[in-house]
């Protein structure tokens, strides 16, 4: 059953550890309103008057921890110090992030218009967001792992650790200038998008650093340390997730396409704004130097405890009903992609690349670089499915496979299946994630 | 008794439950935890650990005179001296300097004559001249049971007493017996004197005393939520020793018999004296540390241990005199951990 379990899981993992991003709708939807929800100034609505889309999916995944270890767990019947050690060892740097995210795309319209001789795409579309991370430092790992002797004698560093989360309602708005500068071959879109974001629920830790010295003789534990946790929606007649919004904010997309013969190449910014909570907020914080010598007692025999000086690291300052804020996810998008063996109406084949970088750690973001090269192979304008190598982010180097069909001459379904190493062997897996679209196309006249 | 279970709580953590890790069963891995767990430091006061001083005697009026016989009358007496008095209040110091306290005495009047007012009470330090205090009684003390206390107002601090204390009544009148009455030759009155809450500011005490701290605590560990790992580990409790005494310290598990099933410290047990000069002064605190390792055998001891008696025997450092403690000189214990917990 274990063995059941796991395989489940294997397969589940297969679709998609590059939800973090929903980035395989830029292979294989880039020129449609799934796509749009990232580089909108590359949709390129051709002849249809409407698209709508809908989706949604959610991903775990994370930059150190393998299938495999999960594999050990299962086989041996616990976890042994042959597995925590390649595990620990695998988590050899300070960037260890897990993510997570439950994304819908509830409703997406792009509706064409005209402005003189240009085509202007009028965009729209509600979207909820939900996502957390947690960061934390190899060096804690061994500590809990291992205890704190093996640290006898030296400093050392316990961050960064961080968690953060938040969910909320994306309200969204844009316009597309379609080919807007067109000069012999070269044509240029830009778009921008204004969203609206009510949040129900946050939780912002902006990274703790600690530091942690033990004696040779464990006479006493030096603990430096500083954390500040900030939520919002955690009052109690507020379920954290889909509740009443605890704050709002305003937030900007903007992003530029230029094609010049086969190439296709785009800059964007997604999520350049920040929410501002303003109800049910609560701040946990406390920072200083902890001398620890024991708990201090009045007497050795049958006293009682008159001090604890670790009280003051699990006994922070608390305060309620103050306002904070906190950014959005805020990162860069590049890419650029070659179509070749021309037919009709399209490329037979496109080559490309994706980078990514976030600019904070708030979910979904990720200081981390993400890097993606992909193929996708277009079957008679009828069927895209393509294949992706990805490295960085939230995740490790794996390898996917996207699609998009036309169910129909209206309907578009996609859909993006990553991490397939992991079915060949568990050590090269560590996501887990499922997503998928759906595009109605409405207008089309072929 | 919260840090004698957590004391114990650590032991039975160290030395943890009897299951051996299995090699060819789950896998496991070990933690290692160094740290220190409690500290706490011995202070004059606490050493001392005096609620009150208490001494009282008796004054017989055969002292002035007044002798057995049946029906006789008892005269007035006039400002009639009795001889000096000497009570021991302790056999801990041979003297103390009072920081701070609360000083009080009452009479008892059991006599057949009254004590008039005026009647002067004065306390010395046994060998002092110079009095701790004096008081002449305000009001008239009736006969047979009469009753009388006074608190006297004065700072204490800076006073000192010593192991005995002398009373001097003088200036003592009575108007007599109010007609003929028995007497036996043992009529009285008591003086009782009390120090509550005394604070030492220093202690003189001869070399070579010794002072034993002896306590019976319940201990039951059976029936407790440990987890079924398996822990190996040491204790070492570290002592930075500013008395100018020697220590020995013990804790011993008893069975519902009250009978010695282990102790915790094996071996010495000796935490030795700071060093002192010849005036029996501290000169330099010295650190002792006693180590503590556990077996299987020490795991079941205690599982069936029902009480603890912890055991703590003070012997000021011999010489020829005595040895001072200051409030500025103390003692620091320390318990430190330094365990393997094999995790299955």
């Amino acid at each position: 059953m274990k063995k059941l379990i796991f395989v489940l899981f294997l397969v589940l993992t297969g679709l998609s550890s590059e939800a973090q991003n929903d980035l395989t709708t830029q292979f294989s939807q880039w020129d449609k309103v799934p796509g749009a929800r990232y580089i909108p100034s590359a949709l390129d609505m051709k002849n249809e008057k409407v698209q709508i889309g809908f989706g949604g999916g959610f991903w775990l995944t994370n930059n150190f921890v393998n299938y495999d270890l999960f594999s050990n767990v299962i086989q041996n019947g616990g976890i042994d110090s042959i597995s925590m050690s390649d595990f620990i060892s695998k988590a050899g740097n300070e960037k260890n992030i897990i993510g997570a995210g439950l994304d819908g795309n509830l409703f997406q319209i792009a509706v064409k218009a005209k402005a003189g001789s240009k085509d202007l795409y009028i965009l729209g579309g509600i979207a909820s967001r939900t996502a957390l991370n947690l960061r934390i430092s190899e060096t804690l790992l061994e500590l809990a792992w291992k205890g704190n002797k093996q640290f006898a004698g030296k400093t050392v560093e316990l961050g960064p650790f961080g968690v953060n989360a938040w969910t909320g309602t994306e309200y969204s708005l844009g316009l597309v200038g379609h080919n807007l500068v067109e000069s012999g071959d070269f044509n240029l879109s830009v778009a921008g998008k204004l969203k609206l974001i009510t949040s129900s629920f946050a939780l912002y830790m902006e990274d703790t650093k600690a530091t942690m010295y033990t004696d040779p003789d464990g006479r006493f534990i030096d603990l430096n340390f500083n954390y500040n946790i900030k939520m919002a929606g955690v009052g109690d007649s507020n379920f954290p997730i889909f509740g009443k919004p605890a704050g709002s904010g305003i937030g900007f997309d903007l992003s530029a396409t230029g094609k010049y013969k086969g190439v296709q190449f785009s800059l964007a910014m997604v999520d350049i704004g920040r929410i501002k909570y303003t109800k049910d907020t609560r701040e946990y914080a406390q920072s200083g130097l902890v001398h620890y010598e024991g708990y201090i007692y009045d007497y050795f025999f049958g006293g009682s405890q008159t001090e604890d000086s670790l009280n003051s690291v699990y006994t922070p300052n608390e305060r309620e009903g103050f306002n904070f804020s906190m950014p959005l996810p805020t990162r860069f998008l590049a890419s650029a992609q070659y179509g070749f063996g021309k037919e009709e109406e399209y490329d037979q084949h496109t080559v490309g690349f994706l980078f990514y970088q976030g600019f904070n750690q708030v979910p979904v973001s990720v200081k981390i670089s993400n890097f993606n090269v992909f193929y996708t192979y277009n079957l008679k304008n009828i069927w895209r499915i393509g294949m992706s190598f990805t490295g960085g982010g939230y995740g490790k180097i794996s390898a996917g496979i996207h699609s998009a069909v036309g169910v129909s001459k209206s309907i578009c379904w996609g859909i993006g299946l990553e991490n397939l190493p992991a079915f060949f062997s568990p050590s090269l897996g560590n996501g887990l994630a499922l997503n998928s679209n759906l595009v109605i196309q409405i207008g089309r006249q072929k | 008794m919260k840090y004698l279970f957590t004391l114990l709580a650590v032991f039975f953590l160290v030395s943890g439950c009897r299951k051996p890790i299995d090699s060819g069963g789950k896998p496991g891995w070990t933690l290692e935890l160094l740290g220190p767990l409690v500290k706490t430091d011995l202070t004059l006061n606490k050493i001392l650990g005096l609620e009150t001083i208490n001494a009282s005697l008796d004054v017989n009026l055969a002292d002035i005179g007044i002798t057995s016989g049946n029906q006789i009358i008892i005269p007035p007496i006039n400002n009639v001296q009795f001889p000096d008095y000497t009570t021991p209040i302790t056999d801990i110091f041979e003297q103390l300097e009072i920081e701070s306290g609360r000083l009080s005495f009452e009479i008892l009047n059991s006599m057949p004559i009254n004590i008039k007012a005026g009647s002067k009470i004065t306390f010395f330090s046994q060998g002092d001249n110079v009095a701790l205090f004096s008081h002449a009684i305000a009001t008239d003390i009736s006969s047979n049971g009469g009753a009388y206390s006074f608190t006297p107002g004065f700072d204490l601090a800076g006073k000192i007493i010593k192991k005995a204390l002398v009373i001097r009544v003088e200036d003592f009148s009575s108007d007599g017996s109010v007609g003929p009455v028995n007497v036996s030759g043992n009529e009285s009155f008591s003086i009782a004197i009390k120090l509550d809450q005394p604070v030492a500011e220093n202690v003189w005490i001869n070399s070579g005393n010794e002072l034993s701290l002896d306590d019976t605590l319940d201990f039951n560990m059976v029936g407790n939520d440990l987890p079924t790992d398996t822990y190996n580990g040491k204790l070492s409790l570290f002592v930075n020793n500013g008395l100018p005494a020697d220590f020995y310290v013990q804790l011993y598990f008893l069975n519902d018999n009250k009978n010695i099933l282990d102790s915790m410290f094996v071996g010495n047990t000796n935490v030795s004296s700071a060093l002192i000069n010849g005036s029996g002064e501290v000169t330099e605190p010295i650190e002792t540390r006693l180590d503590v390792t556990f077996d299987n055998q020490r795991i079941n001891d205690l599982e069936n241990a029902i009480y603890a008696v912890p055991v703590i025997k003070m012997v000021t450092t011999p010489g020829n005199g005595t040895v001072v403690i200051r409030k500025t000189n103390f003692q620091t214990q320390q318990l430190v951990a330094d365990v393997k917990v094999d995790i299955q």
